[in-house]
């Protein structure tokens, strides 16, 4: 199990290099339990107020590119 | 026999294919307009049916948009119908009374492709000298009236080890960054596409970005293709991957009237043309877009079948699968599968 996240620790690290990327900041890049939560708040926000406040809804964010409108209503009080 | 109501609502028209740029990766072929594009009263008819349809948002696209004399009469009738418009650019062509212009449409996004980190870059991808420089501008002056500005940022491989200087120059701007992926169709050769690794790499920074800059500094996501359900990064689009949307939730509407479920697939997709049946006839069609309103786990490719996400994902982008694999819904860049062919493996 170490073994294997060592390894894929060592992949995300060279994959970053092509971007500039140190060591640090590929391996912080993993998704955490906090992305997966806040993950969950977003749709929960989303499907409460996405399809009122977000007019293209995904496929709307995907497409055509995403507003800063769309940044403030997933994020509110970050903005 | 139920019936579902699906509702196009996010639209993309391209407005016109009439364009004052040539770009590399242009997916659409653009630069001269086609043979009959629609007329102004013909768009006008389109902006009203689609808002019976329940259409949301309107993006005007090109070609390049501003080339059309009536771009801003579209997008003030669009507005008026009680729908969004979004108008994307390729910049040059924005000045102040483009800008004036924008204000009073109240645009849901004003886009601006910026394709490298450096003018040489952007100018060659873009084959217009002085193309990066004006953009750099035009986004100034864009933020300075207030107006909801994203770039978006399309990357191959000759331009994707410049995703940090680019970086550099749109953090706490107040600027949304969108990252997608040139598709192998249009003009653009496959052997520029991103290799898996390099699309991997791609996906890496914007998780990276996520977490080492607050959304305030950088608002950044990766594009529909971009995805999908990864083991090890947190999500590049944001908000979950809900499979995709062509025929379901969006449409796309070619400048001559034709009607695909997106944009960006070939023309096999076509559905009709509105010139012949009414958008609403297409569109409630029950044979219309049946590659995904009849779609069924059985026509996933083969890795996706044994995805415990693939009924979800369908596949991923249809237009990445079927432009690299002439099949539908088995989309080869995806992360969750370059993982466990290249990392977890």
């Amino acid at each position: 199990m170490r073994g294997g996240k060592e390894k894929i620790n060592a992949k995300l690290i060279k994959l970053g290099k092509s971007l500039e990327l140190d060591s640090i900041d590929s391996i912080k890049a993993k998704k955490t339990i906090r992305n997966v939560v806040t993950m969950a708040i977003f749709t929960g926000a989303f499907l409460i107020l996405g399809s009122i406040m977000m007019p293209g809804g995904p496929a709307g964010l995907y497409y055509t590119g995403a507003s800063i409108k769309d940044f403030r209503m997933l994020f509110g009080s970050l903005f | 026999m139920f019936i579902k109501n699906y509702k196009p609502i996010s639209v993309v028209w391209e407005t016109t294919l009439n364009c004052n740029m040539n770009c590399m990766h242009c997916g659409s072929s653009a630069g001269t307009q086609r043979t009959k594009e629609l007329t102004t009263n013909e768009g006008l008819n389109l902006c009203e049916d689609l808002s019976e349809l329940g259409t949301k948002l309107i993006s005007l696209m090109g070609g390049e948009a501003l080339l059309r004399k009536d771009w801003n009469i579209l997008a003030n009738n669009i507005r008026d119908l009680g729908m969004n418009v979004t108008l994307m650019s390729n910049g040059w062509l924005i000045n102040e009374k483009t800008i004036s212009e924008l204000i009073k449409i109240e645009p849901y996004a004003v886009t601006v492709s910026i394709d490298g980190g450096i003018a040489n870059t952007h100018d060659a991808i873009r084959r217009l000298e002085g193309s990066f420089d004006r953009c750099i501008t035009i986004l100034e002056l864009l933020t300075k009236a207030n107006l909801p500005v994203t770039v978006i940022t399309t990357v191959h491989k000759r331009n994707f080890k410049e995703l940090p200087l680019l970086r550099d120059i749109l953090l706490n701007k107040k600027i949304a960054w969108q990252i997608q992926m040139a598709n192998a169709v249009g003009r653009f050769p496959k052997s520029l596409i991103l290799s898996k690794e390099e699309f991997y790499s791609v996906a890496l920074f914007v998780a990276s970005c996520r977490k080492k800059y607050s959304i305030k500094e950088l608002p950044i996501m990766g594009a529909h293709n971009f995805g999908y359900h990864s083991r090890i990064l947190p999500s590049i689009m944001v908000l979950p991957w809900i499979g995709c949307q062509a025929g379901l939730t969006a449409l796309g509407v070619q400048s001559d009237g034709g009607i695909k479920g997106c944009l960006s697939l070939p023309d096999e997709f076509i559905e009709g043309n509105i010139l012949n049946r009414g958008i609403s006839e297409i569109w409630n069609d029950p044979n219309s877009f049946l590659y995904n309103r009849n779609f069924k786990k059985e026509e996933l490719g083969e890795k996706c079948k044994e995805c415990k996400y693939g009924k979800k994902c369908k596949g991923g982008c249809l237009t990445v699968s079927y432009s690299l694999t002439a099949k539908n819904h088995s989309d080869p860049y995806c992360l969750r599968l370059i993982e466990k062919e290249m990392i977890t493996a």
